[in-house]
């Protein structure tokens, strides 16, 4: 079911990076019921992942380490520099001033499309019909008031402000400004740089209910969605657990259509680091379940 | 005080594509009720749109029958609104970046030649139909409709009147059917048109504030509902009211436009970019492609049947506003009718029966037509007799000289048959005799007559009158 249709990607979930291109392979390329999967040739994944990374460059965005982000994520970030660097990469810190809007715009471009793709949800068709209705604007109201979660609402109603006449202009088109002015940004430094190493999240887990207030839960969004933003490929690798074993995430971001080059540069980094087997133990500690870490 | 009228119209056309604009489910008319839908034109979650190719191609070809520029770079837009006819909550459609935009078209009316501007043509999906169940007290809803590929054609605010308008909409009509993009099923409402409507004193440089007439389904009611709204207005003006930004339903039964929306409950239909589908690109060679298929235009092809046929402007103008008459002309020539005497019988007996039989087609072939002229040209039969036949066509392909046999048309030419014939009226008559040697024409033309009684009708009135002459020696 689409969400924000610009921004919507599917893309493999796999346990190691072998796996994930094995997957790409197959559901890469051309889909001719959808018009927006790029007709490109697709490359043989698997076959490129062993074949070294010696001479990459690897630009490493200043913004991505700077507030808000947990020290023992920054740490893991800077060990798998030293990793590349061991492995014959070249590395070096970069800027991506722009980067920052990309919550935003991303925020405004998702609910805009979200309140659209969720108006099929109306009770005419299918699904959830609200009971005792009056004329069919109640029968609207009624549906969609009791159908939809407080987070969907907000969503929908931030997404029909964004779009309103009036408001357009100050808040979807700008955003769709933003994002290409973001896209361009990213495209200089693929100039220079094979791929982008950042942060997966600015923090490691938070407990569920932590979070009360919708804006600090957006900001957990903070390193990924400029990709989307910019209609990049990325992917997320483990490097290792904070204090408290929760596991940290790095990722690596290369310009459209360069997946093979993110999949060998992980494929690299993961046989070195070998996170991709460790399990953290469940114990029990005082106020509940704590992490801990188990190399098996 | 005298006022003017000025009016934009909107029409949209259903496209004459096989399949829907973003699915594959047939687009033909009258199917039962939801059996031509799937997935994607009833909105189901999880489907994305793929745009038909040949829609555009047809957005195309109309743009260049009415001198529009072509845009290389067209996207679609989201148009978002609550209807139970429109699956999806939205429309998709074309907000700023249209398929042609910038073109104009020639009409005549009022006796006067006048360019009407274009504005834009865009295509956009169909909705599905709503069915009120009275009895029931429930609607419902057929999506058969939905997702039916439309142009919208919007003019520039040039029409001044409601000739000019009917002027325009038969030009459009005619022009969509030459090029084959829509079959202009008006019943069928593959045609429609909304009107935007405002009046100002003579001379007043600042428009009016205008109302937005909707649901005209027949070019008769576009007339009626801008002399409706036309008078309405100045009405007001003139009782020293405002007219009001407003929306307004015809309803042409009562001849009355009932207002749906004011000002306060406009639509604010936040379009945005429809991020499912890629931008239209068209390249130089694709639309050079389409030029060339572009068959011959009416305009053309009215000064071709003056020039080369030599049909007064009149007939070459009717015959040629309908491509299918148009066709059915030529084809007729072609096999020998002579086009004079073609014309005459398109313009009259074929145009009233197709009218009094609610057609659009001619339910018989050209040869048929060309077989019936043939007959009079000979003398087989009278002209009288030919209307006989061409009714009797209309009730199915037959041989027009059987019709005429079964029918006992066939006109007696057997000079020895017919002298008996004469013989008998003379003798019968003797003081119209005696008038005819005084001189009389008028009492010739009786003689004329009592011989086609005798013969019900069926003898060559020609030789008759010959013959008369011949046995009274004149
Ligand atoms: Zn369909």
């Amino acid at each position: 079911m689409a969400f924000a249709s610009s921004l919507d990607q599917i893309g493999p979930l796999a346990k190691t990076v072998e796996d994930c291109a094995l997957i790409l392979k197959h559901i890469a390329g051309h889909d001719e019921m959808d018009s927006t999967s790029a007709n490109a040739e697709i490359p043989n994944y698997t076959a490129a992942l062993g074949r070294g990374i010696a001479g990459m460059r690897i630009g490493v965005p200043k913004q991505y380490l700077e507030n808000g982000i947990q020290p023992e994520i920054k740490k893991a970030v800077l060990d798998a520099v030293k990793v590349y660097e061991d492995l014959g990469a070249a590395c070096e810190e970069c800027s991506l001033p722009l980067v920052e809007y990309a919550l935003y715009a991303y925020y405004l471009i998702s609910s805009a499309e979200a309140s659209s793709n969720l108006a099929r949800y109306d009770g005419v068709k299918y699904g959830f019909r609200a009971d005792n209705f009056g004329d069919l604007r109640d029968m609207y109201l009624k549906t969609r008031s009791q159908g939809f979660g407080e987070e969907v609402k907000r969503r929908i109603m931030l997404g029909t402000f964004a779009l309103s006449s009036g408001y357009y202009d100050a808040y979807y088109k700008r955003s769709r400004l933003v994002s290409g002015l973001i896209s361009d940004e990213f495209s200089a430094r693929f100039s220079k740089y094979d791929a982008l190493l950042t942060p997966t999240t600015p923090t490691t887990a938070f407990r569920f209910g932590e979070k009360a207030d919708p804006i600090s839960m957006y900001m957990g969004d903070v390193c990924t969605v400029a990709v989307n933003i910019a209609g990049l490929p990325a992917i997320s690798i483990p490097a290792g657990f904070d204090g408290a074993g929760k596991p940290i995430g790095i990722q690596l971001i290369a310009d459209r259509f360069e997946e093979e080059k993110l999949l060998r540069l992980a494929y690299s980094y993961e046989k070195v680091a070998g996170f991709e087997n460790a399990r953290p133990e469940l114990s029990d500690v005082k106020g509940g379940l704590q992490w801990t870490t188990r190399q098996s | 005080m005298d006022y003017e009228t000025i009016i934009g119209l909107e029409i949209h056309a259903e496209l004459s594509t096989e399949s829907k604009i973003f699915c594959s489910c047939s687009t033909e008319f009258g199917a039962d009720v939801n059996t031509h839908t799937c997935p994607v034109c009833t909105g189901m979650p999880g489907v994305l749109p793929v745009l038909n190719k040949k829609a555009v191609e047809y957005a195309i070809m109309a743009g260049l029958a009415m001198n529009c520029n072509i845009t290389r770079y067209g996207k679609q837009d989201r148009k978002n609104y609550f209807y139970p006819d429109l699956p999806k909550g939205y429309q998709i459609s074309q907000y700023d970046l249209p398929i042609c935009y910038g073109g104009y078209m020639e009409i005549e009316a009022d006796g006067q030649q006048k360019k009407i501007g274009i504005t834009r043509i865009h295509i956009e999906e169909d909705a599905g139909k709503l069915i009120h169940d009275d009895f029931l007290g429930v609607s419902l809803v057929d999506y058969n409709r939905a997702g039916v590929p439309l142009i919208e054609i919007v003019t520039e605010p040039d029409v001044r009147s409601a000739g000019e308008a009917k002027a325009f909409l038969e030009k459009v009509k005619s022009i969509l059917e030459y090029t084959g993009v829509s079959d202009c099923k008006m019943q069928e409402g593959s045609l429609r048109c909304d009107i935007n409507l405002s009046v100002r004193p003579m001379g007043q440089k600042e428009l009016g504030t205008r109302t937005e007439i909707k649901n005209i389904n027949s070019f008769s009611a576009a007339v009626r509902a801008i002399e409706f709204e036309r008078s309405r207005q100045i009405g007001l003006i003139s009782a020293g009211k405002e007219v009001a930004l407003a929306t307004l339903r015809w309803d042409d039964e009562n001849g009355i436009g009932y207002e749906m929306r004011s000002k306060e409950e406009a639509h604010d239909y936040r379009y945005f970019p429809e991020p499912d589908l890629a931008p239209v690109v068209i390249d130089d060679g694709w639309i050079e492609k389409i030029k060339n298929s572009l068959p011959e235009l009416p305009d053309a092809r009215k000064e071709r049947y003056v020039s080369d046929f030599g049909l007064p402007e009149y007939d070459a103008a009717f015959i040629t506003a309908s491509r299918k008459l148009a066709d059915y002309f030529e084809k007729a020539v072609e096999l020998g009718a002579p086009p004079k005497i073609a014309s005459n019988w398109i313009m009259g007996d074929i145009s009233r029966l197709l009218k009094d039989r609610g057609l659009e087609d001619i339910p018989f072939a050209p040869e048929y037509l060309v077989k019936t002229t043939d007959l009079i040209e000979k003398g087989v039969v009278s002209t009288t007799a030919a209307k006989r036949i061409v009714a009797e066509l209309f009730d199915g392909e037959k041989d027009p000289e059987q019709i005429a046999k079964e029918a006992g048309l066939i006109q007696v030419s057997d000079e020895s048959e017919l002298a008996l014939l004469v013989k008998q009226v003379i003798d019968e008559n003797p003081k119209a005799v005696a008038e005819v040697r005084a001189g009389k024409e008028k009492a010739m033309g009786f003689l004329i007559g009592q011989a086609m009684r005798v013969s019900k009708g069926s003898a060559n009135p020609r030789i008759i009158s010959r013959l008369v002459r011949k046995m009274l020696g004149l």
